[in-house]
């Protein structure tokens, strides 16, 4: 993963994130097959990237992580949106769909030729 | 999600190996997941492996960022973690032993509390800033007349204000104000106001206030023989008025003259001179008044200084202008200087030794109780010695033990703190109610945001203080002995024992030295009590009288008033005899006059020569039980149209009449050059007029008859208790005339004591921190005593196996507490030397380095510290050495 577009990216990452366990507490392979799926594939490149995100988010308490069993009965780690999680999902997805609407608008536009 | 309510949780502990092991069970959760699902789509496992692993990317990586992330967390956690399991395990100390946790939260609480609950008072009298705005350059103005032998603080005269107002660049305004008691009449029945008299711009420039309602003075309403106008304060337009807007632009009768109501005053407006002003006026004076030319002293004055210039600049103005006043008028102005002081100072600096000496005391008493908490802690950390050595052994560092018992002592301390502040906010409210009267701005007193922020910085400080000794201590201490002593603390604990000595000698000094304070306080206030006032406060009821100018304008129908009054209060059942005068003893209120005595000669030019005087009826000595000295006292013989005399106190009689009886001499009042001469026939003793610790000032009394004049006060002496006669004597003042107001009516004695008050309040108070203090160091003492024997008790035991007689360990054990008593007097004594000395001004009739009062003090607190010690030390007389040496 480079580091030069890293800051887009993991914005963009946290996001996704925050928007995946709106629905509900789940381990990070399920994270990950539920960016898949809504994304079809297209923003998670590489699988691996998800887990620093997860990690980072949870030091900075907007998610909280239980080790429970998962249906297989197997040891996995949970993660779940906290209060705080939920606000900031919030702010984001507002600011996200300001940002996209205006870069939508400049290029539907054309802007200068 | 079907798998959460499947799953088993458990805390995440801060580890690093465990944090290795969850990252690797994460990350290969995902990729087993990952092959599953790409071996349920038709892979091989060996291609499922593969593309699993080239979906996830570089795996190394990802777990080192997981793992970075982690240890930001788990530091952050941990020291979290460690600070809550610190503080559980302190919480479950203090709750494990709840007698030991008690006595050191209410030594605590008693030592904030009492120091918190003076700060409160200290703080608002002394360390805040006057309630206006930019109160730093408020400024007292005083004419300095020490160079002619008066006070640095003498009132000021008209003209001279207004030369000073005129010609000072320094102040920005300047105000004149005066003020006493008026009549109020028209409004219910007659009544004594008080009213706050001061020149255009001291209440609008000087003090910035504005009225609340209405307008404030302008400068024609303060043109000599301008009409009245009148400013009512907030708390006498609601108490008289009903708090009714429509009385702006009526009139108030004031001494019989009517008074325009211009404006209300804010509720929050407390002046700081006429603190109990129920209504303002204009002086309506200007330079030319004759009422208060140069060389008199009849108002006080207020100026506000410039912005940016400093007292000091303005003193050197103040300087100049004096300096050129004396050229310009040598006969009154010379040797007259002006003082200037700091509002805020002025106001309170009879009052800021006492405070500042209660201050230091109750910090006396926080520092014992600090010392016997840590004292507690030290003697509790030698049998905590072995927990210590087990959680050191487990792994527990050093610091982590001395963070573990500063938690402790931490939360000890705000308990402590907490309980202080209760005791605080209740001797707040205990101290306001007992100031004594006329303490300047009690009413600012309360606790608020500046007092609760000292009462957590004193707990802070002091949970550091008891608590950082000990700490320090154990952690240093030898852990291994711990270990091998176990819970039987024998020898090791020296080093604890000789700590906790030095303490207990501190507390013992602090002590001596506060009761000490206590002693020289209480000596002096017995002094003060039975010191000779030169008059009989008992059984005297004293009243004054506002006869109007307006209703009785000359001599005669005062003097005639007066005579009809003494006859008819005389009348009265009880009332053995009745004198008028026209100021009381004790007040602090008077007339001076410059006078000269036939045949001796006139002051020099520049030196003032001045007597207070009173005009007395002849019932009034005997009334008020006055003695003579020698001749006679005045009589009614000694009417308006008999030959003028005088009686002088024993001060003018020493004085001016050293060698000879100055009876049959003759004096003159007022202006030598047209003297009228009145003969000495009695030397009266000298009675306290200015307060009860003033010494004497020269002084006279006039018959009344032969010089009726305002103010009318009226004593009667009785039989009864003076109390039980204001009804009668109001009806009786009523029946002469129902337009007279009567004020101040209270008994003589109410005078004494209030005058005592200030005393009284400083002396009760030290009197309690002393108690409190040889309390708690009694308590400390004993304590460290017993303990000390309890730890020695195998040593004692091996001592009486060896054949030493019990008396032999009783005063092995007395012996060596009394050398720590030693010590402390020692300490003490030179301390208290230094220390009392600050509180020279409170005290009266006693030096500050009384050694009657040392030497009671040193001995009562030997005898009482021997009594502490004496019941541990036949405790270890009395040891069954088999029973000791067995239970090893």
């Amino acid at each position: 993963m480079g580091d030069g577009n890293l800051g887009l990216l993991r914005g963009t990452l946290d996001l996704l994130i925050l928007n995946a366990l709106a629905t509900g507490e789940k381990h990070g392979y399920a994270v990950s097959e539920w960016i898949e799926a809504v994304t079809e594939g297209s923003l998670l490149v590489e699988e691996g990237t998800l887990y620093p995100a997860l990690h980072r988010l949870e030091r900075k308490r907007l998610i909280a992580a239980t080790w429970g069993v998962s249906d297989n009965n197997r040891r996995a780690k949970y993660y779940a949106l906290t209060s705080a999680g939920l606000a900031r999902l919030e702010e984001e997805t507002a600011t996200w769909r300001q940002y996209a609407a205006a870069v939508d608008k400049a290029v539907a536009g054309g802007g200068p030729a | 999600m079907t798998d959460d309510r499947a799953k088993r949780t458990f805390r995440l502990p801060p580890d690093a190996a465990r944090l290795d092991e969850e990252v690797d069970a994460e990350v290969r959760f995902h990729l087993e997941r990952k092959v599953e699902r790409l071996m349920r789509q038709g892979r091989t496992e060996e291609e499922a492996w593969r593309e699993a692993r080239q979906r996830f990317g570089n795996v190394d990586r990802v777990k080192a960022q997981m793992t970075r992330e982690g240890e930001v967390g788990m530091k952050r956690l941990a020291w979290w973690d460690r600070m809550r399991q610190d503080v559980r395990y302190a919480v479950r100390q203090l709750i494990r032993s709840p007698g030991f946790t008690a006595v050191t939260a209410l030594t605590l609480a008693l030592g904030i509390g009492a120091t918190t609950a003076i700060f409160s008072v200290v703080d608002g009298i002394l360390f805040r800033p006057l309630p206006f705005p930019q109160s730093d350059q408020l400024t007292a103005v005083w004419a300095d007349m020490s160079r002619a032998g008066g006070p640095v603080d003498e009132w000021m005269n008209f003209p001279n204000f207004f030369d000073l107002k005129e010609r000072a660049r320094s102040f920005q305004a300047m105000g004149a104000w005066d003020g006493g008691p008026i009549t109020l009449t028209g409004h219910g029945e007659p009544e004594r106001i008080t009213v706050g008299s001061v020149t255009y711009g001291t209440l609008s420039q000087v003090l910035r206030v504005a009225p609340a309602l209405g307008r404030g003075f302008s400068p024609q309403d303060d043109r000599p023989g301008a009409p009245g106008t009148v400013l009512l304060s907030d708390g006498f337009w609601r108490r008289a008025l009903g708090a009714d807007p429509s009385v702006l632009g009526t009139s108030l009768t004031l001494n019989d003259e009517p008074y325009t109501i211009i404006g209300v005053l804010p509720s929050d407006f407390d002046a700081p001179f006429m603190t109990d002003a129920d209504v303002w006026t204009t002086l309506r004076v200007d330079r030319a008044d004759n009422f208060c030319g140069r060389g008199g002293a009849c108002v006080r004055v207020i100026g506000r200084l410039a912005n940016g210039t400093t007292l000091d600049a303005a003193r050197a103005e103040a300087t100049e202008i004096a300096r050129r006043l004396e050229a310009e008028y040598p006969e009154a102005d010379a040797n007259v200087g002006i003082t200037l002081r700091s509002y805020r100072d002025d106001m309170v600096s009879d009052t800021r030794t006492a405070l500042l000496v209660l201050l230091g005391a109750v910090g006396f008493v926080l520092l014992i109780a600090c010392v016997n908490v840590a004292n507690l802690l030290l003697a509790r950390a030698t049998t905590r010695g072995s927990e210590l050595a087990v959680r050191s052994a487990l792994g527990a560092g050093r610091a982590r033990l001395t963070k573990q018992l500063l938690t402790e002592s931490g939360l000890m301390a705000l308990l402590g703190g907490g309980l202080g502040l209760v005791l605080a906010y209740l001797g707040t409210t205990l101290l306001v109610s007992i100031a004594p009267p006329g303490t300047p701005r009690i009413e600012e007193v309360g606790v608020d945001g500046r007092v609760l922020g000292f009462a957590v910085a004193v707990s802070v400080i002091s949970g550091l203080l008891f608590g950082l000794v000990p700490a320090l201590r154990s952690a240093r201490g030898d852990l291994n002995a711990g270990l091998r002593e176990g819970g039987r603390g024998g020898s090791g604990a020296q080093g604890g024992m000789r700590a906790r000595g030095v303490l207990v000698s501190g507390q013992v000094a602090l002590a001596l030295m506060l009761l000490v304070g206590a002693g020289l306080l209480v000596r002096s206030f017995q002094k003060l009590r039975s010191e000779d006032l030169g008059f009989q406060p008992q059984d005297v009821l004293s009243l004054q009288v506002g006869v109007s100018p307006e209703r009785y304008p000359d001599p005669q129908t005062l003097r005639s008033f007066v005579h009809r009054a003494e006859e008819r209060l005389g009348a009265i059942p009880g009332v053995s005899s009745v004198g008028t005068t026209t100021w009381l003893p004790l007040t602090g209120f008077g007339s001076d006059t410059g006078f000269n005595i036939e045949g001796q000669p006139l002051p020099e030019r520049g030196q003032s020569q001045a007597v207070w005087f009173r005009r007395v009826t002849p019932g009034y000595p005997e009334a008020i039980g006055m003695r003579l000295e020698a001749g006679r006292w005045i009589t009614d013989r000694d009417d308006a149209n008999a030959p003028r005399v005088v009686v002088i106190n024993e001060g003018l009689a020493r004085r001016f009449f050293p060698d000879e009886s100055p009876l049959g001499h003759r004096i003159n009042l007022g202006n030598p050059a047209n003297p009228t001469w009145r003969e000495i026939v009695g030397v009266a003793a000298e009675a306290r007029y200015f307060g009860i610790r003033d010494d004497s000032r020269d002084a006279l009394y006039l018959p009344f008859d032969q010089a009726p004049a305002r103010p009318i006060f009226m004593v009667l002496k009785s039989t009864r208790d003076p109390a039980t006669l204001t009804g009668e004597v109001r009806a009786a003042i009523a029946e002469l005339d129902p337009a007279l107001a009567v004020a101040a009516i209270r008994p003589m004695d109410d005078l004494v004591s209030d005058a005592l008050g200030p005393q009284r309040f400083v002396t009760t108070l030290l009197g309690l921190f002393a108690g409190v203090a040889l309390l708690l160091a009694v308590v400390g003492l004993y304590g460290v005593v017993s303990y000390g024997v309890s730890q020695r008790l195998r040593e004692m035991g091996v001592r009486l196996a060896l054949g030493a007689e019990g008396a032999d360990i009783r005063s092995l054990v007395l012996g060596q507490s009394l050398r720590l008593v030693a010590a402390g007097l020692v300490v003490g004594v030179l301390g208290g030397l230094a220390v009392t000395r600050l509180m020279k001004n409170l005290l009266f009739g006693v030096s500050a380095t009384d050694p009657w009062t040392y030497g009671v003090v040193a001995l009562a607190l030997a005898v009482v510290a021997v009594l502490a010690s004496a019941l541990p030390a036949f405790r270890a007389a009395r040891v069954d050495p088999i029973r000791v040496l067995r239970s090893e």
